[in-house]
């Protein structure tokens, strides 16, 4: 093993180094922290080697570039992003989603957008970050995680290490891996358990909350996203507020506004708002991932129900990681076209560039 | 006491809806007896738990639905809450924290002496002779909220909140006070402010108060204030020095 840098060349917008975050401290007051989407950061782990809850890059849009300083280091994108990299020749190539590359020393990486969704994830194989009270997770708030606490910044350099691994690709399409994160018939159906104060609303205003195609505000970051749509009216003035219990991610927290926010892994820990519905754990990555705009929709289930489809989901999961195998020399047909072709008309199109 | 449905991963079980030291206490000793348990029986009825999450009247039970199932987790803590084993109560601390009162530093002061019909004076010496207790932590992290006050400074929190309150600000709402571990939003009624730092990440733990510690304020002046701030952000004050030793 042998230690080497990346650095942050540009972090675009809130980039941050994530785990699957930090657990047993709500007690004192500090959120879980950690990706939106753990299917992604597994996926984009096992690609590099690495064990699949190491810490990794959470990128929302595009934005992030990162250098390496060595030959041989090793990243994979999990999402929907379109992503090339630039080497010190300046040749571009393309960097598919779900399957790992080797960088060359001065060979740029760069996240150009994330596709249909809002943000995408970026494993490093041996990527050294600090543990701080038990999870590499930033949460600025508390400069908790991350490096010092914060988001990335460009400048910051990331250590990792080179693999002896060969590269891994996805075994199955990646749309397979993305279907079950993006909106089906364009309204993303989350399913969510009434409670725990369904009782501060009268039957009638339930049942709208699970009727209204809700739409998801530009108000919306890693603690939680407002939703546009519908006032729900709670019984009375007396239940607009409650005292303070414990909030967890998936939990609805309705104001006294009558707008309700659906809160994610960096929400505070209690809060005194009413909360409507939970949506299944299972279901989160969903919205983390839906851009402003998407419309929801809330399907009511009953806890059981919401245990089964967390179940199917990690199932889901391991079915993906199970059809990871090395990038094969010989692509079928489908692979061919698909990779081959887009490379020729980058290759065609940096040619041309280069003759003017 | 009372299960309320969470979603897949939690279970809330609440033992009323006000505030009172009589349903904290409650929900600490079931917090306890489910640390206890799971300790010495990891694999038990009580498998699959990660954390619980104590507050005023509820605690909420976080558990992995790939291991167990809010259903199971129900029947297992209903089970345990008739079992008359008594969980043992962990020992608190007693702090005494200063305060440095009005002007800056408790800028609704004045609004507090009008809306509770009291002087300045009264307030400082009605919030700083009363022990209070440590209700929870959350919210923001550190964040510990105490009570209850003296029911003369009972008030509701201000019609418009701040959008930054500055860290260290000692605040009144509700029957509760409370110092800002850090800066943010926030609608408490602010009457001073403690040069403590309640949270430090590079502290384990990282946040000074836990529930059931007990607190006594201590009126500082200006000067004293400076002079802790200064030390404070130098790292060279030992804040067991405002810890209040138990008699032997």
């Amino acid at each position: 093993m042998t230690t080497v840098s990346l650095d942050v060349v540009s972090p675009g917008p809130l980039a941050s180094i994530q785990d699957r975050g930090r657990r047993g401290l709500r007690r004192v007051g500090i959120p879980w922290a950690g990706v939106l989407a753990p299917a992604w950061q597994t996926l984009a782990n096992t690609l590099v080697g690495n064990a699949v809850d190491h810490p990794v890059i959470e990128c929302f849009e595009g934005g992030l570039t990162l250098e390496s300083s060595a030959d041989g280091l090793c990243v994979a994108v999990a999402g929907d992003a379109s992503v090339e990299s630039v080497n010190a020749d300046g040749d571009t190539r393309i960097v598919h989603c779900f399957r790992s590359y080797r960088l060359a020393a001065g060979e740029r990486v760069k996240v150009m957008s994330s596709g249909r969704t809002r943000c995408s994830y970026v494993a490093i194989h041996g990527l050294d970050v600090r543990i701080h009270h038990g999870s590499a997770s930033t949460y600025s708030r508390a400069g908790l995680g991350g490096l010092n606490g914060e988001v990335l910044k460009s400048g910051d350099q990331l250590i990792a290490d080179i693999p002896p691994k060969t590269l891994l690709e996805l075994g199955v399409d990646a749309t397979e891996a993305l279907t079950a994160m993006l909106p089906v018939d364009g309204v993303l159906p989350l399913h969510a358990v009434s409670g725990p104060q369904q009782d501060a609303f009268s039957d009638n205003e339930l049942a709208r909350f699970f009727d209204t195609d809700w739409s998801i505000s530009t108000e919306t970051d890693r603690m939680g996203s407002r939703l546009d749509g519908a006032t729900i009216e709670h019984l009375n003035q007396e239940r607009r507020d409650i005292v303070s219990d414990a909030i967890v991610p998936g939990a609805v927290q309705v104001p006294g506004n009558g707008r309700p926010i659906l809160m994610l892994a960096d929400a505070a820990t209690i809060g005194g708002y009413p909360k409507i519905a939970t949506v299944t754990s299972g279901d989160l990555p969903l919205i983390a991932l839906a851009r402003p705009g998407t419309a929801v929709r809330f399907v009511a289930c009953s806890v059981e129900e919401a245990v089964a489809r967390t179940r199917a989901t990690v199932a889901h999961t391991d079915r993906l990681l199970a059809s990871i195998a090395p990038v094969t020399r010989v692509p079928t047909t489908a692979k061919l076209l698909e990779c081959n072709l887009i490379d020729g008309v980058v290759d065609a199109a940096h040619t041309d560039r280069r003759t003017r | 006491m009372e299960f309320r449905d969470a979603g897949d991963r939690t279970v809330v079980v609440e033992f009323g809806t006000t505030i009172d030291p009589a349903l904290v206490a409650q929900v600490r000793g079931l917090d306890e007896r489910i640390q206890t348990v799971l300790a010495e029986d990891p694999d038990g009825p009580l498998k699959g738990i990660l954390e619980t999450i104590p507050s005023f009247r509820s605690l909420a039970i976080v558990l992995d639905p790939l291991l167990t199932t809010p259903a199971i987790v129900v029947d297992a803590v209903a089970a345990l809450s008739r079992s008359d084993s008594v969980a043992g109560v962990a020992a608190s601390r007693q702090w005494t924290l200063p305060v440095c009162y009005g002007g800056e530093f408790g800028p609704d002061l004045d609004d507090v002496a009008t809306r509770t019909g009291l002087d300045p004076q009264e307030i400082i010496a009605l919030h700083h002779e009363l022990i209070v207790a440590v209700y929870l932590l959350g919210f923001l992290p550190g964040f510990a909220f105490m009570g209850d006050t003296d029911t003369r400074l009972h008030l509701p929190r201000r019609s418009e909140p701040r959008l930054r309150v500055p860290a260290g600000s000692v605040g009144l709402a509700l029957t509760l006070t409370a110092i800002y571990p850090w800066e943010s939003p926030g609608g408490w009624n602010l009457i001073g402010h403690s040069p403590v730092r309640l949270f430090d990440a590079d502290r384990t733990p990282a946040a000074l108060l836990s529930p059931g510690d007990t607190v006594q304020f201590r009126p500082i002046q200006a000067d004293e204030h400076a002079h802790l701030v200064e030390s404070m952000a130098a790292d060279q004050l030992d804040l067991s020095q405002f810890l209040v030793e138990p008699p032997a």
